[in-house]
């Protein structure tokens, strides 16, 4: 597993949907959840599966035909990483800066 | 299909190649149950949209700016500018007030827009926009660029750096027309201008502007509304023909024949349209209608539309099959 070049407010934000949420869970459960656009989640959970702390996988629902989701789910490794990077974050930043995940931007 | 499925298609075209397929699925998916979690469609739309261009770096991009422009490609748009001095200027032009007589403001434009160069505008935008991919595809560079940057980021912002840049000309060499005309003509005294010669007032001067030529309806909304969306149609307009020359550079071998192309379209097409009567089909009077009974707003941009939609499929069956490209092989 790698270690990520940056660790941004929205990367924060998207690990701790991660984190906290009941897995898996797809896609657009974590733009919601995390009150990102979209445009800021993919590319986060992109670098994220990159550097193997996520890991992504299609939905088997036979029930629900045409296009499938893409669950992600924090690795073994990712969820010590994840820890490890919002603690290290909430240290850093101060609380007044942070937004809980879920706060709309 | 409906808009938004086909905006994220497009999307995926610009990931690279063993992306696509997963997140045009994958949004694809998230657009059919965007409701189900309260999101709306263009969220998607433009979170795709925005994490697909992203692929392409910005780094890449500052320096195809700063690559694509050249000292003489400088001078040519600083001539396109002062342009406007040949028509204005005492002995040949409009300043002198003896040789035309004008109703308005909107007819000192038609003077200022009606000149020779409207024809060869095309031969402008492709050496603008295409001359230094021509050589790069000339001298094999992007064979060996290919190696560091991905051949998709790599054309993709050749024609981001293509389009954007004749726009940019285009609408700043209308917009500058216009404000000589709508601007600066009141403060040099409105020189030439005299409706009674028209038998017009100079209130029944500019309801008539109205209808006067296709595009000049949008002069009800205001003088700059018309300026900036006319200008902004031009700019559009050349973007159109800046992308077919890039498309076709990519795909014939000969490339003074692919950057003739957008030319030959632009006059052949205008001729033809004169031959079967229907010149408010010609793509010369869709870009440029002075002179001609106005149209609608919808028949005047019909030609280039047309255009664009030929040309924009034209660049998405390129990018589904750049890769095999001999000229960037």
């Amino acid at each position: 597993m790698d270690e990520l070049q940056r660790l941004t407010g929205a990367t924060v934000d998207v690990l701790k949907v991660l984190f906290g949420g009941t897995p898996p869970l797809w896609g657009l459960r974590v733009i919601k959840d995390s009150g990102r656009p979209a445009g800021t989640v993919y590319p986060a959970l992109e670098r994220l599966e990159e550097a193997g702390w996520v890991k992504s996988w299609w939905e088997t629902d036979a029930e629900r035909s045409g296009p499938r989701r893409r669950y992600y789910e924090l690795t073994a490794d990712g969820v010590n990483a994840a820890q490890r990077a919002i603690a290290k974050f909430e240290a850093r930043t101060p609380s007044a800066a942070r937004r809980p995940a879920g706060a709309q931007s | 299909m409906i808009a938004s499925e086909f905006a994220v298609g497009v999307a995926a075209l610009a990931l690279p190649s063993h992306q696509r397929a997963r997140y045009r699925e994958q949004w694809n998916a998230d657009l059919r149950d965007a409701d189900e979690v309260g999101l709306t469609k263009g969220q998607i739309v433009r979170g795709a949209t925005s994490f697909a261009f992203g692929s392409l770096t910005r780094a890449l991009l500052r320096t195809e700016l700063r690559a694509s422009f050249s000292w003489v490609q400088l001078v040519v748009i600083a001539a396109l500018m002062l342009m406007y001095v040949y028509v204005v200027f005492p002995g040949d032009g409009l300043l002198g007030g003896q040789k035309t007589v004008l109703r308005d403001h909107l007819d000192v434009f038609s003077e200022l827009m009606n000149t020779p160069f409207v024809q060869l505008s095309p031969v402008l935008i492709v050496f603008l926009s295409c001359n230094r991919y021509a050589r790069e595809l000339g001298r094999r560079f992007i064979s060996s660029t290919r190696t560091r940057v991905r051949i998709e980021s790599y054309v993709l912002a050749k024609l981001i750096i293509g389009c954007a840049t004749v726009f940019t000309v285009f609408f700043t060499w209308v917009l500058l027309a216009f404000a000589v005309a709508f601007a600066l003509w009141p403060v040099l005294g409105n020189p030439s201008i005299d409706p009674h010669g028209y038998h017009l007032t100079p209130v029944t001067a500019v309801t008539d502007s109205f209808s006067r030529v296709t595009f000049s309806q949008l002069l009800s909304h205001g003088d700059w509304t018309y300026g900036l969306l006319y200008a902004a149609w031009v700019g559009f307009s050349a973007s159109v023909y800046a992308a077919l020359g890039l498309v076709l550079l990519t795909w014939i071998p000969m490339r003074p024949l692919a950057m003739a192309v957008p030319f030959l379209v632009f006059f052949g097409e205008t001729v033809a349209a004169q031959i079967f009567g229907l010149p408010y089909a010609a793509l010369d009077r869709s870009m440029f209608p002075f002179g001609m009974q106005q149209q609608s707003i919808l028949v005047g941009v019909a030609p280039t539309a047309v255009l664009a939609l030929v040309v924009g499929g034209m660049w998405l069956l390129t990018f589904r099959r750049l890769v095999t490209a001999e000229s960037l092989a």
